[in-house]
Parts: structure tokens; C-alpha cells; sequence
């Protein structure tokens, strides 16, 4: 594994007393600081915080003789620098926490699950011409069809494979475009992803009418 | 719930897992809000720095391609045929070669046509316009080589654009210009 670390992160895990090591890791930050910098500032901070982040972020990744990074060298799956931001961003977060607690809209409490899938059900349900689905109405028949409609929708979610759902979850939930798609779940191009969404909504839609849900469009 | 470990989002983001390894990781991103907006957030960065990279690049590439200019001389592509991308990530990928607007021309705000170079007459286009935030402003899909910005869509002045063609071939293939910008007149 040694040998697929870059030289400057096996060079720093080895180097052995305190010149060594202080060299070692000035040689370190010479080549990631950068890379470092720009994950504090990602997460849009002023310059001063920005600065107050990225000490807090140095004296972490030394902490208990490097142990964080040492992480890296017992996993080393990932490219490092890929590795690094992960890391990086996570200390940024826990700065963050720090300084300020919890902001609003921090989604480290569990949102509720129902809540999500039916925000997710109801744009679905647009996408698909399915206007009454999840619609709010005095009329109880009205509700129990949205109620029936809901419960197709969500058996139709369900019977798709994991990376199907991962991608309406992407698009329709947090509305990312297709480009974005395509670089986390790996598409050459968003035409791809255009193509792939196609593929599932029509899929969605064979699974409702499955479901006897008329109206789901063609 | 336990959560993604750093390897697991970066070996995602990396396309290096194992098939069940990366079926693991979706389900889990498929279910867990928290860890999806993390990875979201890392790709950006990691993406950002990609294209920070890349503007670094590009006038030392430029110049190395005006020098080749100068050096070799050019050879036509059949009409017709597509063009292929040599030496990139995908080799033999084939790419949309875009005519209008070229790149960064100010286009008046009441809107443009985008002109692209066929790759076959079977082939179908799909032209995407994105704000500087990568929202997406307007789309729109045609048979011909040429697509108008509709008068409805309004582009806010002074402002930089971005913009690309897909295409959609016959064989299933696909193709892509790459991302192009244009600004709008104030």
C-alpha cells in the first residue's frame, strides 16, 4: 500500500524526529495548501473564518502524529487529493460546529423520511402529468385517491434499482442538474443522465399503471 | 445510521470501488440525505478545482495550438463525418464542433442562435443554455444543425452564459461540444 502513497504523504508518515518531521510536513503543505485553501473557502466563509478554518484544519490533520492521514495509507482506495477534500471539508464542518453550534438547515439531524419521500413523490408525480398526487383537498374521495396514488408511486420507487432511485433523488430532490449528475454518478455526459431519466420515468410509469393508476402520462 | 467514511465517498467520486463496494455506496445515498449532500458538496470542490486548473491551462494551450497551426498544416474532415477527440479520457470519443456564438461573444440580450457542424443527418441535438450557477436556463432539442434562443427565455444583461450541445446518434452513441460561454450585452 506504501508504495501507491504520493511521496509527499509517505514521507511525512515515515519521517522520524522533529526536523524531520516538521520538514516533511512543510513539504506536504507545499504540495496540498492549495487544495486545502480552496476546500475552506468552499464552504463560503469570510476571509478572516476562512483563515481561522484552515488553521484549525492544519492543527487536526497533525493531531495525535498525523493519525487522520494516516487513515488514508490503511484505506487508500480513492485518489488522495479526492481522499484529502473529503477529510478536509469534514474538519471544516466540525469548525464550523465549533464556533457557531448547528446553523438552520444543518442536515445532520434525520429529516423525516416520509416527508422526504413525499416531496420526492409529488415532483414525480409532476413530472409524470399525475396533478392530483399529493394534492391537499377537503374531499375526503380526493384524499384517499392521492392517498392510493402516493402508495403506487412509492411501490413503483421501490421495485427500481438503487442507482435509478439514487438518480431522482439527484435530479428531483436536490435538484441538481444534469451535468452534476453526471460527475458524481459517473455519466460520460448529461445527455446520459437525460437519457437514463427518461429510461425510469417511462419505467415509473409502466409501474403505475401496474398499480392501476391511469393518467400517468405516455 | 452509519454513515459514508471518507474512503467510501471519495472511492465513489473516483469510480474506484468494487461493483458491490459501489452498490453499497448508492443505497446508502440513496436513502441518507446527509451523506448525498456531502458528496454533492465534495464533487463540486473537487470539479471546482478541476475548472480552475483547466483556465490555467488554457492560454498555454492556446498557444501551443496556434504554434502547431503554424507548424502543420491542417487537414479537412470529410463533411459529415464526426470529429474525433484525440488524446482525452474517452480516446475516439466523438465531439460537436460548435460554430455560434464562438467563444465568449457578447450576444445581444434578446437572445442568439446556436450553430453547430452536423455529425450525421440522423442525429439528434439537444442544446442546454446554464447560468454561471450551472442552473439551467433553457433547453432545447432539434434535428438541424441550428437552434434559436426563444424569445420567451429572458437572458439577464451582462451577464457570462455557458452552453452545449449533445448529440444523440444513430448507433446509441452519444457526443458533447463541451461547455462554451457567451455573455450577453448589457
Amino acid at each position: 500500500m506504501a508504495d501507491r502513497l504520493p511521496p509527499e504523504l509517505s514521507g511525512l508518515l515515515d519521517s522520524a524526529g522533529a526536523a524531520a518531521r516538521e520538514a516533511a510536513w512543510a513539504a506536504f503543505l507545499a504540495a496540498h495548501s492549495r487544495l486545502l485553501l480552496h476546500t475552506t473557502r468552499s464552504l463560503g466563509h469570510d476571509y478572516d473564518t476562512a483563515m481561522d478554518a484552515y488553521a484549525y484544519l492544519l492543527e487536526h490533520l497533525q493531531k495525535d502524529d498525523f493519525h487522520r492521514l494516516r487513515a488514508y495509507a490503511a484505506d487508500g482506495r480513492s485518489k488522495f487529493t479526492t481522499w484529502l477534500v473529503v477529510v478536509a471539508r469534514r474538519l471544516c464542518v466540525d469548525f464550523q460546529r465549533h464556533r457557531y453550534g448547528r446553523v438552520r438547515g444543518d442536515r445532520t439531524g434525520a429529516r423525516d423520511a416520509r416527508l422526504v419521500r413525499r416531496r420526492l413523490t409529488d415532483l414525480l408525480a409532476e413530472e409524470l402529468d399525475l396533478a392530483e398526487l399529493g394534492t391537499d383537498s377537503a374531499n375526503p374521495e380526493t384524499d384517499l385517491l392521492a392517498r392510493e396514488r402516493a402508495e403506487a408511486m412509492a411501490a413503483a420507487l421501490d421495485a427500481l434499482g438503487v442507482r435509478d432511485r439514487l438518480l431522482l433523488k439527484l435530479r428531483f430532490e436536490d435538484d441538481l442538474t444534469a451535468r452534476e449528475i453526471g460527475d458524481v454518478m459517473g455519466f460520460p455526459t448529461p445527455f446520459h443522465v437525460y437519457r437514463r431519466l427518461t429510461v425510469v420515468l417511462a419505467a415509473l410509469r409502466r409501474g403505475l399503471e401496474d398499480r392501476g393508476v391511469r393518467g400517468a402520462g405516455s | 445510521m452509519t454513515h459514508l467514511t471518507a474512503g467510501d465517498l471519495a472511492g465513489y467520486l473516483d469510480r474506484v470501488l468494487p461493483p458491490p463496494e459501489r452498490q453499497r455506496v448508492e443505497s446508502h445515498l440513496a436513502e441518507c440525505d446527509e451523506c448525498r449532500a456531502e458528496l454533492v458538496q465534495v464533487a463540486r470542490v473537487v470539479r471546482g478545482r478541476r475548472q480552475r486548473r483547466w483556465m490555467i491551462a488554457l492560454p498555454a494551450a492556446a498557444a501551443a495550438g496556434v504554434a502547431l497551426l503554424l507548424l502543420v498544416r491542417p487537414v479537412a474532415t470529410p463533411p459529415g463525418e464526426p470529429v474525433t477527440r484525440g488524446g482525452g479520457d474517452e480516446p475516439g470519443a466523438t465531439v460537436v464542433a460548435v460554430a455560434a456564438p464562438v467563444e465568449d461573444a457578447v450576444v445581444p440580450r434578446g437572445g442568439t442562435t446556436f450553430v453547430w457542424r452536423p455529425l450525421r443527418e440522423e442525429a439528434s441535438y439537444r442544446v442546454t443554455v446554464t447560468d454561471a450557477t450551472g442552473g439551467v436556463v433553457w433547453t432545447g432539442s432539434t434535428s438541424d444543425t441550428a437552434l434559436a434562443l426563444p424569445p420567451t427565455v429572458s437572458l439577464a444583461g451582462g451577464r457570462s452564459y455557458f452552453w452545449y450541445v449533445d448529440a444523440l446518434l444513430p448507433d446509441g452513441r452519444s457526443a458533447t461540444s463541451g461547455v462554451r460561454s457567451f455573455r450577453t450585452a448589457p
